[in-house]
């Protein structure tokens, strides 16, 4: 499976939203902490609900939470 | 190791033994030509109800001992991943299907038949474990 076409900074905003845990934010999203480490890594793209609430959670809009990678859009173009 | 792994874990290292030590003992017999002699439903039936329970306690054991670190109901990524272990497995299933036809289709004797339909079943259940343990093993 190829990397998913787009970054998120989960991981940051979790270190600013006080050292949250994976498992912390998994919790609050309703996912295990391995959904949240394979979403941070890459290697999994959540569903739109999913995205959606992991934004919530750190009170941003999904657009600063996940980002497309433009070079990869233009490829699958 | 998530409490889903684990379980598949258990389910797998339990289950394996006796169906592994059962089938490879017909195997040889097959190979030595005494196979069909040394076949019986009854003892299959024994085998499966034997491993069902070993495999049965093993798991709540483990489940005892894990309780508190998660459950088996699976989350989005989880789901996705058992389900391309089921797709996979129901392959399999058909193809055990498949051959018992053809068993069925030569005459081979019922105790054959019954031997092939539980070592698909098997099988099939047993790369269910597998392939699911493969994708939260990786994480997708």
């Amino acid at each position: 499976m190829a990397r998913a076409p787009f970054s998120n900074d989960i991981k940051t905003l979790r270190f600013l939203a006080g050292e949250m845990t994976q498992g912390d934010l998994g919790d609050e999203v309703g996912v295990t902490r391995q959904t949240i480490a394979a979403i941070e890594q890459g290697k999994y793209s959540p569903s739109l609900e999913v995205a959606f609430r992991i934004a919530h959670v750190f009170g941003k809009p999904l657009e600063e939470v996940f980002r497309w990678q433009v070079d990869q859009d233009d490829a699958l173009l | 190791m998530s409490f889903r792994e684990k379980m598949l874990w258990t389910a797998l290292l339990a289950g394996i033994p006796p169906f592994l030590w059962y089938f490879s003992a017909v195997g040889l017999s097959l190979a030595v030509g005494t196979g069909v002699e040394s076949m019986s439903i009854g003892r299959l039936v024994a085998v499966l109800i034997g491993g069902l329970i070993i495999m049965l306690i093993a798991v709540v054991v483990v489940s005892l001992l894990h309780r508190r670190e998660g459950t088996m109901v699976p989350d989005e990524r989880e789901h996705r991943i058992e389900s391309r272990g089921i797709t996979i497995s129901y392959h399999l299933l058909c193809t055990g299907v498949l051959i018992t036809i053809g068993a069925a289709w030569l005459g081979w004797s019922a105790v054959v038949i019954v031997h092939i339909v539980a070592f698909a079943f098997i099988i099939a259940e047993l790369t269910r474990v597998v392939v699911e343990l493969h994708g939260l093993r990786r994480g997708y």
